[in-house]
């Protein structure tokens, strides 16, 4: 059994993601369903939400503007490679091109650099504003995250004007973002110089290697000296802080190495969709990761991954499709109300009752982390019993 | 007779909102009395996040007219200086509701069995005092409360929205943390202060600057202040549980 968690299932998984491009082309062959665009966005989130992981699942610290982390990313990649600063002409292996030849206006970097900022500069975001609220307890700094992720996104959408300086272009967004790509290989290449909109394969391949990254940067924190300081001070702060743990620095940590993913996945995301607007970054993603995160299983690597999937198949796949059902039903019986009803945005609805529901009836999760899930049942009458389902 | 409609409206929408907010209590956070801290604000925010959304399918996303129920009128001869009737309106609901508050929980017996809930549990548990009743009566007074501001703004601005509250709520907890956390003076301080503040923040640096005037403050004060204007250090800082 170990031995199947440990080896087996993750190659399994991997190996059917590399192979997905080569079974997404027989689907569309066989049942012309192409799934490429929606995977793609679901990956973005499975990263998002393992990111978030590090910070809920493995510090045990609420966390309700992770939002703004993949906005901070977005936006990195949106100055850096972009005509937004039209007044400076910088190109460094870029794979953008002037349409009248000559340096293309604006900032135009490689994505790959782009990537390495857009962490380090979310990082240091997450730790100019995790330094001061870690000191609290978790009440305030849940409610002080909830201010960050609902002011980011209000300040890119005001810093059209910083003293005469346009620095996110206000509501209408940063458009026209550059692909990613690698200009140095060869013309039979095509696909990869230049990632384009017709072929996503590259674009695939890209974030499956982030989000492999991502997880395995989340298994190796977690069985680090910092992964157990960080159960440490989940599980009781005072103690920790007595067996010579520093609480904040810990906390800070995770914070820090959540935003760092947050905004790895805001740049691919950002350079994805090509077009940012400050108004996609709401308060309601963020609480669609973290009802991912709850949802799968705090501190579960595969629940959190297997989270993601459902919730954002749910969103994207799922509710369109049984609102068509619900339609055709309406339209058979004539029933007017069925007919009309538009699922679609009920969907916010739903995550609030899954957080909700879940604290309640299963709080570790779907797929627990047996540490996590011991925690969260230790004042129950049944705490034995629970135990007991756990080690059978 | 206006007013007189205006009190009834206040009157059955604070039961309603009380009482809601005691059903709350009783179905989410009851079951989660003994479970770890993180477990109680997951089911809040997720709480709070089915309220907004059950606003917005029942009432759309656009802003619901209040109907002017009383009047811009200057109450003062002065064309200068302006206090409105609905100012007037506003301070005379206010101030008797924070006097009997802060009566309640000064003086009488249920306000002094919920400040010992509040140290400790076990302990009041202990003494003869009834947990669960005394934290319904703290829900249902909290309810009561919020939904008062939220008539007094609905009627102020003639206008409200789903999710007006969320902005609102993050303005009453920086005011709070401003005034010092479970100090009921110091919250008025505080609420005072932000509300001065994100005036002059609408006058003089612009409308679209003020959350981030507002939320700046709250970070200042927790970098600066923790324990905020008037409150005690013990409240805000420490280890979780």
């Amino acid at each position: 059994m170990a031995r199947l968690r440990k080896f087996v299932l993750p190659a399994i998984l991997i190996t059917v993601s590399f192979l997905f491009p080569s079974i997404n082309v027989f689907l569309e062959n066989t049942v012309d369903v192409n799934l490429m665009y929606p995977v793609i966005i679901v990956a973005v989130y499975v990263m998002l939400a393992l990111g978030l992981n590090i910070v809920v699942g493995f510090a045990g610290l609420l966390d309700l503007g992770f939002v703004a982390f993949l906005a901070l990313g977005a936006y990195v990649v949106g100055w850096l490679a972009s005509s937004h600063f039209r007044q400076v002409s910088i190109s460094f292996g870029s794979t953008a091109v002037s349409i009248t030849g000559g340096e293309p206006q604006g900032i135009h970097i490689s994505f790959w650099l782009i990537l390495i900022i857009a962490g380090a500069f979310t990082g240091l975001c997450g730790i100019i504003i995790g330094a001061p609220t870690l000191r609290l307890r978790g009440d305030y700094l849940a409610i002080v995250t909830l201010g960050f992720g609902e002011i980011i996104p209000k300040f890119f959408q005001n810093g059209d004007d910083l003293a005469g300086f346009n620095l996110t272009n206000g509501t209408i967004g940063i458009k026209v973002i550059d692909s990613p790509g690698f200009p140095f290989l060869p013309e039979s290449l095509a696909a990869w110089q230049r990632f384009g909109t017709l072929d996503l394969n590259p674009w695939y391949y890209t974030i499956v290697v982030l989000v492999l990254v991502t997880v395995y940067v989340n298994i190796r924190l977690r069985d680090s000296r910092l992964g157990r300081a960080w159960i440490s001070v989940r599980e009781d702060e005072t103690a920790a802080s007595a067996m010579g743990i520093n609480p904040v620095t810990t906390k800070l940590w995770a914070y820090a190495m959540g935003a760092v993913f947050g905004g790895l996945a805001g740049a691919y995301y950002g350079a994805f969709i090509k077009n940012i607007f400050p108004t996609s970054f709401s308060f309601n993603i963020s609480i669609l990761i973290l009802s991912m995160v709850i949802l799968g299983g705090m501190g579960s690597i595969y629940g959190v991954i297997l989270g993601a999937v459902a919730l954002q198949g749910l969103n994207f796949y799922l509710l369109p499709q049984i609102s068509e059902w619900v339609h055709a039903i309406g339209g058979a019986v004539g029933n007017e109300m069925l007919s009309g009803a538009d699922l679609a945005k009920y969907n916010f609805l739903i995550f609030g009752i899954i957080l909700v529901l879940m604290m309640l009836l299963r709080p570790e999760g779907i797929i627990p982390n047996r540490q996590r899930a011991e925690e969260l049942h230790e004042h129950d009458e049944e705490a034995g019993a629970t135990r007991e389902r756990a080690s059978a | 007779m206006r007013i007189l409609g205006v009190l009834i409206a206040l009157f059955v929408a604070m039961l309603a909102c009380g009482l809601l907010n005691v059903g709350i209590q009783r179905v989410a956070y009851k079951p989660l009395r003994n479970a770890p801290r993180l477990a109680v604000l997951i089911t809040a925010i997720g709480m709070s996040f089915i309220l907004q959304n059950v606003g917005l399918i029942w009432k759309g996303p656009a802003q619901v007219p209040f109907p002017e129920l009383i009047s811009n009128a200057n109450i003062l001869p002065s064309d200068t200086i302006v206090f409105r009737r609905k100012d007037l309106f506003v301070v005379l609901v206010t101030v008797p509701l924070l006097l009997a508050l802060s009566y309640f929980i000064g003086n009488t017996r249920q306000g002094k069995a919920m400040r010992a809930v509040a140290q400790d549990k076990e302990a009041a548990a202990m003494v003869g005092i009834n947990v669960n009743r005394t934290i319904s009566i703290t829900f249902l007074l909290g309810g009561i409360l919020a939904e008062a501001s939220g008539v007094m703004y609905g009627l102020f601005n003639g206008i409200t929205v789903f999710n007006v509250g969320f902005t609102q709520g993050l303005y009453a907890f920086t005011a709070a943390v401003l005034g010092g956390i479970g100090n009921l003076t110091g919250a008025v301080a505080g609420g005072l202060l932000i509300g001065i503040i994100g005036a002059m923040a609408d006058q003089y640096i612009g409308a679209r600057w003020t959350p981030i005037v507002i939320f700046s403050v709250l970070i200042l004060v927790l970098v600066f202040r923790p324990r905020g204007l008037l409150g005690d250090r013990s409240a805000v800082q420490g280890g979780g549980e």
